[in-house]
This record gives C-alpha cells, sequence and structure tokens, in this order.
C-alpha cells in the first residue's frame, strides 16, 4: 500500500514537470533546469517560470488536494457516493459572494474574499437548516445542501442579470487557476496542508462511520461532534479552493471514487492517494485548458468534460 | 453490575421506552424477549448510547454511565448491533481493530497490545483465518463473528447484542449462542431475541418486553408461562419440556376459526392423523379421536389440541370397552374420517367399529400408501379396509374433506 503512494507522487512529480516544460512560450528543458537551480542568466525564461509557471501549478496541486480530499471525507460523511464538497452549498454560496463582489467593488482580492465568506455563510445556513434537536441527520443535510443550493443559483442569476455583468461572472463560475500571486500560493498552501493534515488524523473515525453512526456511537465516536468538526474543515478547504479559483467541479467527486476502488475504502490510504491523484488531475487539467486551442479553455470545462464521462463509465460498472 | 433505573428512552421527541429497571451481573447471560416495536432495540441502543435517554439512571459499577464520553463508555460496554451489514470492502481484520478505536491515541500507530487483543478476539469468535478476507464477501454467519469479535476487542464488561440470530440459519443461530455461552465468562450479556426457544435454552434470566416495559423477568421457568407468553405475544402457547435440553419448550397453537360447525370423528394412529386433525381444529371443526394409544404420536398432538380422545394403554391392544365408546363417539359424530394409518392386530378394533357405521353415517377414507404396504395383519385389515372403502367417499387430501364437510351445510 506505501507503494502506491510513491507510484502516485512520482506520477504527480511527472505531470508537474511536463506542465512547467509545455506553455504559449517555448522554453528549453536545461534552460527550465538552470532556473530552477538560480543559474539561469535568462531573465525571461525566468519570469516565466518563477512568476508565471510554477506559481499556477502549485496552486493546481494544492487546490486538486482540497477539493480531492474534501470528497473523500463529505462521502464517508454522507455514506453516500453522490457526495462531493460542492454538496454543503459552499459553490452556490461562493458564487453569489464573487457576483455581489464582481458587481460592488471589483478586484481580485475582494471577488477571493466574498467568494470565501459567501461559501462559509452557505455552510453554516445548511448547517442550521438541517440541525434537529441538536442532531444533524445526514440525509436532512444532503436536501438541506440541495436547497440552499438552488435557492443561492437563483440570487446569483438575478445579479448578473441585474448588473449585466455576464462575461466576468460566467469565467469565475467556470473556474480557472489563473495566475496567482506567490502570496495566494502561500496562504493556499498552509490552508490546504492544515486542513488535510487535520482531516488525516481522523481517518480511524471516518472509517467507523463508513459503517454508519450507530456502530461509530459503539466504538467511542461522538458522531455528531466529528460531522461538525470535518465539516468545518471542509468548509475551509473548499471556500478558500473556490475563492481562489472558481468552481471546479467533478474532481471532488470522481477522484475519491477511482482511489477507493484502487486502494479499498480504508482512509489512512484514501485520503492520501485522493490528494495525489486530485493533485495531479488538477495540473493535467490546467496544462490541457492551457494548451488545447489557442486560448484558455476554462478548466472546471475541462474537469466536468472529461469528468461527466468517467463518472458516467463508474456508474455503468456497477458498484462504487 | 450494570443497573438502569426508571429508564425513559427513545428518539428526539418521540418515547419508546417507558419507565425500565434491570440489573444484569457480570458473567450472566440475559436475554430480552418482547414482540417487533416493544422496545428491545431501543433499550439496547440507549444502554450503547445511540437512543435518548430522557429520564432515569443506568450505573455501571455504581457509576453513572450518562456522564462517560463516548470514549470511556465504549471501553465499558460494547454492542452489536441488528445491521451488521458493511458495503464496504473493509478487510475482516480492520473491522475488528476498529474496536480498538477507544483505546487509540489519535496520532499513534496500533500498538503490539491492540493487535493481540484483535488476534484473541477474532481467535475466540474463529474468525482469525478470515482475518484477511473482505468483510462483504463474507457470509452472514462469518460476518457476524466478525462483528462479534470487534465488540470483544473493545475489552468490555458488557456486551449487549441485538437480535444477533436473526437472518442466521438454525445451526449458525445455535453456533451463535454457543459461543455467547462462552463468552459469558468475562463479560455480562445482554441479547435480545425473536426465538423464545433458543431463550430458553441459552439464558440464565430473560426479561419479556411489551410496549416499552418488562413485564416478566427471572429464570426461563419462572418467566415462559403460557399467561406470560399470551401477555406478550398476544399468542395461544403450550409449554412443555425439550426432551433433547431438558428446558422449557414453548409451541405456539394455531388459531382456530368457527367456520365449520360439525362433530368429526377421527381414526388414525401413528401419526397418521396430525395432519387431519390439525386443519379440522383449525377450521372450527369439534373434533374427537379413537381409539388411541398413550404414547402415539397422533395421541400426544390431539392431547396438546385438548381435543377429546378414546384412550388405551401404551403398546396394547384396544379393549372391548374402549372400543364400545370409540363406537358411541361415532354415533354422536356427523362425519367418520378413517386416517392411513399402519393396520396391527392390536388396532384392528377401530376398523371393525367403523364397518359397523357403514350405509348409517358418512364415512370419509383418506388415500395414503397402498394398503399392502400398511397391513400386517396377515389380509385381515386389508379386507376391513376395503369393506369400509367400499361404502365411503375417498380423498386424497384433508383440504377435499373441509370441502365435503362445508357441501354438507
Amino acid at each position: 500500500m506505501r507503494k502506491i503512494i510513491l507510484f502516485l507522487l512520482a506520477i504527480l512529480l511527472g505531470v508537474i514537470i511536463l506542465s512547467l516544460l509545455i506553455g504559449s512560450v517555448r522554453i528549453p528543458p536545461e534552460e527550465i533546469l538552470k532556473v530552477l537551480f538560480g543559474a539561469s542568466t535568462n531573465d525571461n525564461y525566468r519570469r516565466i517560470i518563477v512568476e508565471v509557471r510554477l506559481p499556477r501549478i502549485l496552486m493546481g496541486v494544492f487546490v486538486g488536494a482540497s477539493l480531492s480530499i474534501s470528497g473523500a471525507v463529505v462521502q464517508a460523511i454522507f455514506r453516500n457516493p453522490m457526495g462531493d464538497p460542492y454538496i454543503l452549498g459552499i459553490s452556490s454560496g461562493a458564487a453569489v459572494g464573487a457576483v455581489l463582489a464582481l458587481a460592488l467593488f471589483p478586484g481580485l482580492l475582494s471577488i477571493s474574499l466574498f467568494a470565501f465568506l459567501g461559501g462559509l455563510l452557505a455552510v453554516f445556513i445548511v448547517y442550521e437548516i438541517a440541525k434537529t434537536n441538536g442532531r444533524v441527520p445526514i440525509d436532512t443535510l444532503l436536501l438541506s445542501g440541495i436547497a440552499v443550493g438552488s435557492f443561492l443559483s437563483a440570487i446569483t442569476s438575478v445579479i448578473m442579470y441585474l448588473t449585466g455583468n455576464y462575461h466576468n461572472a460566467i469565467s469565475w463560475l467556470l473556474g480557472s487557476l489563473r495566475n496567482p500571486s506567490w502570496s495566494d500560493v502561500t496562504v493556499m498552501l498552509f490552508v490546504s496542508l492544515f486542513g488535510s493534515l487535520s482531516i488525516y488524523f481522523f481517518s480511524r473515525e471516518l472509517n467507523a462511520m463508513l459503517l454508519g453512526e450507530e456502530t461509530a456511537v459503539y466504538v467511542g465516536i461522538d458522531p455528531e461532534k466529528l460531522k461538525k468538526l470535518i465539516m468545518g474543515l471542509v468548509a475551509l478547504l473548499t471556500a478558500i479552493s473556490v475563492s481562489f479559483t472558481g468552481i471546479i467541479g467533478f474532481v471532488g467527486l470522481v477522484v475519491p471514487h477511482m482511489m477507493r476502488r484502487v486502494v479499498g475504502p480504508d482512509h489512512t490510504i484514501l485520503l492520501p492517494s485522493s490528494l495525489l491523484f486530485g493533485s495531479t488531475l488538477m495540473v493535467l487539467s490546467d496544462l490541457l485548458a492551457r494548451n488545447i486551442i489557442e486560448a484558455e479553455i476554462p478548466i472546471g470545462v475541462i474537469t466536468a468534460m472529461f469528468g461527466a464521462p468517467f463518472f458516467i463509465y463508474l456508474l455503468k460498472r456497477g458498484r462504487f | 453490575m450494570l443497573e438502569i433505573n426508571g429508564l425513559v428512552a427513545g428518539y428526539g421527541n418521540k418515547i419508546v421506552l417507558r419507565d425500565v429497571s434491570l440489573s444484569i451481573e457480570k458473567g450472566e447471560l440475559v436475554c430480552l424477549l418482547g414482540p417487533n416495536g416493544s422496545g428491545k432495540t431501543t433499550l439496547i441502543r440507549a444502554i450503547g448510547g445511540f437512543a435518548d435517554v430522557f429520564k432515569g439512571r443506568i450505573l455501571l459499577n455504581g457509576k453513572p454511565l450518562l456522564e462517560m464520553s463516548f470514549k470511556e463508555r465504549a471501553k465499558k460496554i460494547a454492542v452489536v448491533p441488528q445491521n451488521t451489514y458493511v458495503e464496504f470492502s473493509y478487510r475482516a481484520y480492520d473491522i475488528v481493530m476498529m474496536g480498538r478505536l477507544p483505546y487509540l491515541s489519535r496520532f499513534r500507530r496500533e500498538s503490539e497490545e491492540d493487535r493481540e487483543m484483535v488476534r484473541r478476539a477474532m481467535e475466540m469468535t474463529e474468525t482469525y483465518n478470515l482475518r484477511e478476507r473482505k468483510i462483504d464477501e463474507l457470509s452472514g454467519g462469518e460476518r457476524q463473528r466478525v462483528i462479534i469479535a470487534r465488540a470483544l476487542a473493545q475489552d468490555p464488561e458488557f456486551l449487549l447484542m441485538d437480535e444477533p440470530t436473526a437472518h442466521l440459519d438454525i445451526n449458525y443461530q445455535i453456533e451463535i449462542f454457543s459461543l455467547t455461552k462462552k463468552l459469558r465468562k468475562s463479560t455480562g450479556i445482554l441479547c435480545s431475541i425473536h426465538d423464545v426457544n433458543l431463550a430458553s435454552e441459552f439464558a440464565d434470566r430473560i426479561l419479556m418486553m411489551r410496549d416499552g416495559r418488562i413485564l416478566a423477568e427471572g429464570s426461563p421457568e419462572e418467566v415462559l408461562t403460557e399467561e406470560n407468553i399470551k401477555r406478550v405475544f398476544k399468542i395461544d402457547a403450550k409449554v412443555s419440556k425439550n426432551p433433547f435440553t431438558g428446558r422449557i419448550f414453548v409451541s405456539r397453537i394455531p388459531k382456530r376459526s368457527k367456520r365449520v360447525e360439525k362433530r368429526v370423528h377421527v381414526i388414525c394412529g401413528g401419526g397418521s392423523g396430525i395432519e387431519i386433525i390439525r386443519k379440522l381444529w383449525e377450521e372450527g371443526v369439534d373434533v374427537s379421536v379413537g381409539v388411541l394409544n398413550v404414547l402415539d404420536s397422533d395421541h400426544e398432538f390431539a392431547r396438546n389440541l385438548n381435543i377429546e380422545i378414546i384412550e388405551e394403554a401404551p403398546f396394547s391392544p384396544i379393549s372391548r370397552e374402549r372400543a364400545k365408546m370409540n363406537e358411541e363417539m361415532m354415533e354422536d359424530a356427523d362425519v367418520i374420517v378413517v386416517a392411513p394409518f399402519a393396520l396391527g392386530k392390536g388396532n384392528l378394533e377401530n376398523l371393525k367399529s367403523t364397518l359397523k357405521f357403514v350405509g348409517k353415517k358418512r364415512i370419509i377414507v383418506m388415500d395414503g400408501p397402498p394398503i399392502e404396504e400398511r397391513d400386517f395383519t396377515g389380509g385381515e385389515g386389508k379386507k376391513l379396509w376395503e369393506k369400509i372403502r367400499e361404502g365411503a367417499l375417498r380423498v386424497r387430501g384433508v383440504e377435499e374433506i373441509i370441502k365435503i364437510l362445508e357441501g354438507e351445510e
């Protein structure tokens, strides 16, 4: 099982190197090495690698990791194969925040901030609606997530319609790794590291939760506490991802399914594998998004275009 | 000791248990009996921490259980829930290791002691050889034993099991209960169960529940009475002793309707009449039988239904006196039914008596094995039987008898 982690790590490194090599400007491989080891004399190359390609790749790594690990734990907590980090209403909340910011105070920072807050607020509302008698029944949570999500989508549409700012709004909604600054990458690094590690330390509890809340209680888990904590971490990871990159779909849904087929349901292995494979998929998707045609295609389009047929394939192959 | 006092529990705002008090000692196997919805599952869940407790106290060795953390509680009390189906393909070993969760530190790996506990639990339930197998690929009985191993890995003082034998074949049921008896040495066990006779065979004590209350409590002999069973399950039952185990054995008495109001006398023996008697009795027919030897299986059966029997001493030929009584019964009956019983010197009187009523009473002869195969009188019986048959209606099954009786009205 350790082997599979090393294997996935190797693939990720391979894709990262590929992404450094390929771009609209051709840079010879030896020049890239020089830049990475600080021995380059070509300022242009240096800027493209250090200021453009590398931060973008790292953003892809961290966002892919965050969305995939979130998807894996949401599926465990919900015990539902439809689980997806966006099911808690985060994406719709973030969308409202983003279009609101676009309308009121356009600017990358304010859009990110509003998207982040919108996402968290949506989760909070979904959670509060689902709460009955101090408990949060999973089915109610799922349904309240869907209901709040639809409502917030309607609000997003209304704001877009009233402001007429379709182009920017839609391009944000479809998701893109854009060109993040190093400070964006640093924030994302720390949040995803903190979130993923925290979640990882609950692997055993998540394993037990997969057997149902009743069993979880009997082996000493407080399911309400665990759900609250995990949902908090998922909300943080997902909201921060969405705030930097917009709504990139299907990664959080499909990656954990693929990995569960390969490594089984044990979260001590499933979580790191999903994290690594999610990163790989995200960087690879961005590579395609940047290079398939002249202009950049939104990465959310790529992930959905490849993710949806794959999901259908999984469905047809039988159980998850 | 696990002590429960005035427990009121349920889910959300729904009350299921109303004022339940009980206590279980270590080393004791207590069975919970009761119909569906009587609160057995809720009682187990309330002790395990999965149902809401509204009122009352649960004390574990004098300490209030409800004030303990989930983790602390899981070290003392382990539960095997009713539904043990696992839809994810964990290894059996990993499932059992989950029983160590209350002891594991978040940031540390499983210790040698944890692995040792898991191995012992799996050996006790004879599942160690299944440890690498996927839980969703095991049979129902194997899976149940793995789940019990998980509960044992918790090293509990009390083990609660909710219908551990539901959906299992009879051989697995016995297997699980034999295991339970073994486990009783180190833990106190509370086990809900559907099957009254399994409870009687294995329990030290039985609690009978209905409508969220405990209606009876005590040893199987004290609790499993016909009145209690009627009160709790709303069925008529006959309590006897299981000849193999010497424990109380409860049989359900079939329900009786009052459809066919006829008097029927059945001539039978050696078990040939059981189906006929039961069916006629269920349909409300006023049945009598005779002459039967005491200890004959038809005799036993008829006696349990409180049917009028003309009886003869065990293994003795029918005396003239009894034959006369039998003929009186035939006289009173609307119909005489002759079952396909085996003919011997001892019971020929029955046929002779019947022959007297040919032409006077309606006689129904039921087909069975060829007469040659069940005549042990050297032809005399066959002759008698054939004469009766000529003056009788022949049927192939009990249903036809019922139809004839209905048609006569």
